[in-house]
């Protein structure tokens, strides 16, 4: 009867102690499943920034991120660092000062995409270094600042595009160009990069399949060289996910134009004008 | 001397001297009088300065950019002149804008009803006007896309061959911007007969009328 009594309270204590590991075992699947979708997600959103064992870029080595800090400060950051930067966060406000002042742009990741990045960041932690896969097209991070300048030219027209394409800035505001900025006929692209990831901007600007745009650059399209100097350019300026100020110079300095225009009237006519009764 | 300007430029700068030169020696006396009766009409004040120096960039500024594309696009290349020939063409609308508002003011409070005829045209012009300041500040850069949107759709009617996929696609705004064009190609010569018949000699003018 004892013998009974303790085989069954073993085979309890045995059942109890194995229903973790069984859990283990089933999440490693899961796991394991998210983290090439993870890698080529950090590929696309986040390389042009950020590596994972390979030292500090602009952003920091987010080589075990996930046990420095808590995977829910993680989250939030991911969601908006502008809002927790703001919000007086010391360790976000901390990276901030370290690296430059630059804002990192928010992301917009569903549940699924954030799950598989966190896998790709376990794994790379537990491998001890991770090389995510450099498969598709090059990516922005690994331009060259004369490659990044000569986007910035294309994009302003400073110089010309080869099959003679109108230039970006016609129609495009970016942060920080021109004289007081791009146009803001069709959207501000100076987040344009965080938004799309290398994953889709790569082909918008081949394709340029958005309106107006499909026509204009249809018989004119831009060469691989400068759809990819424009495309790291852009990734550069979305590095910094400060929001661009909406200025309204230019309608102000009509005013003052019209103004000093006047006043140069008033003089040359020196009180010889006669205003019609 | 480059082959550019040799093949490119030079036709149209010869073309320009044979048949703008004759021209105007032909009507030099038409466009004194014409320009003696906007004196007499609007004055010499600075509102009247106003009207014809912002009259005047608007049209260089619009025919510029139809009449020669390619210069005009290349002049842009430079964010700076991009930007100067911008702030051109917003102060000579501002300076347009206000020269009507100012003559508009005039035309109300006259007795003359030839004067008054023009007043319908006079305040469609205004909302145009100020339908393209709206634009230039609201959708800036206009030279720039206005060269590579709006001018293939113009040169197209020219050509017989109308192709408006580009513009199609532009703000209600920009739109509304060339349906104003046509209704003051329309309001012109309406205005001008309405005009020449109120003022035609035989009518009997309303002070004439009241010292009778």
């Amino acid at each position: 009867m004892d013998t009974h009594v303790l085989s069954r309270r073993r085979g309890r204590a045995l059942a109890v102690a194995a229903l973790p590991m069984l859990a283990l075992l089933a999440a490693l699947p899961a796991a394991a499943q998210g983290v090439p979708e993870g890698a080529q997600l950090f590929n696309q959103r986040c390389a042009s920034c950020h590596s994972v064992g390979q030292g500090d870029r602009v952003g920091p080595d987010l080589m075990g991120v996930l046990t420095r800090r808590e995977e829910s400060w993680v989250t939030t950051f991911l969601k908006s660092p502008g809002a927790m930067i703001d919000g007086g966060d010391p360790i976000a406000n901390e990276l901030l000062k370290k690296f430059n002042g630059v804002r990192m742009p928010d992301q917009q990741l569903t549940d699924d995409e954030r799950k598989g990045l966190f896998a790709f960041f376990r794994d790379c932690a537990e491998k001890g270094s991770c090389q995510p896969g450099d498969t598709g097209p090059k990516l922005a991070s690994d331009a060259t600042p004369e490659q990044i300048e000569h986007g910035r030219q294309l994009f302003e027209g400073r110089a010309a595009l080869a099959n003679g394409g109108p230039p970006c800035i016609g129609c495009h505001n970016v942060r920080d160009i021109g004289v007081v900025g791009g146009g803001t006929l069709s959207r501000d692209l100076t987040f344009s990069f965080a938004r799309l990831g290398e994953r889709k901007m790569t082909p918008a600007l081949k394709d340029m399949d958005f309106p107006l745009m499909k026509e204009l650059y249809g018989k004119a399209p831009l060469t691989d060289a400068e759809q990819y100097e424009v495309k790291a350019y852009l990734a550069s300026v979305s590095r910094d996910g400060t929001p661009p100020r909406k200025d309204r110079d230019f309608f102000y300095l009509g005013f003052v134009g019209m103004g000093v225009a006047l006043g140069f009237i008033g003089i040359v006519l020196g009180g010889r004008g006669r205003a019609k009764d | 001397m480059s082959n550019t300007f040799l093949y490119d430029s030079l036709p149209y700068l010869v073309l320009v001297l044979a048949v703008g030169v004759p021209t105007w020696l032909r009507h030099r006396e038409r466009l004194s009088a014409w320009v003696m009766r906007l004196v007499e009409r609007e004055g010499t004040g600075s509102a009247a300065v106003s009207l014809v120096v912002g009259a005047t960039i608007m049209l260089l500024w619009h025919a510029a950019c139809f009449l020669l594309p390619q210069p005009v696009q290349l002049f842009i290349r430079s964010p700076m002149r991009l930007f100067l020939l911008e702030v051109v063409g917003l102060i000579g609308g501002m300076m347009l804008a206000w020269g009507l508002v100012a003559s508009i003011t005039r035309r109300l409070s006259s007795r003359d009803a030839g004067a008054r005829a023009w007043l319908p045209f006079q305040v469609l012009l205004l909302a145009e006007v100020l339908n393209g300041l709206v634009i230039a500040v609201a959708y800036r850069w206009a030279s720039a896309w206005y060269v590579s949107v709006v001018v293939p759709y113009l040169r197209s009617l020219v050509t017989l061959q109308p192709d408006a996929t580009l513009i199609a696609q532009l703000p209600l705004t920009v739109r509304l911007h060339l349906f104003g064009v046509l209704a003051l190609l329309l309001a012109w010569p309406l205005t001008r007969w309405l005009a020449s018949e109120s003022s035609a000699p035989g009518l009997v003018s309303a002070r004439e009328e009241t010292a009778g």
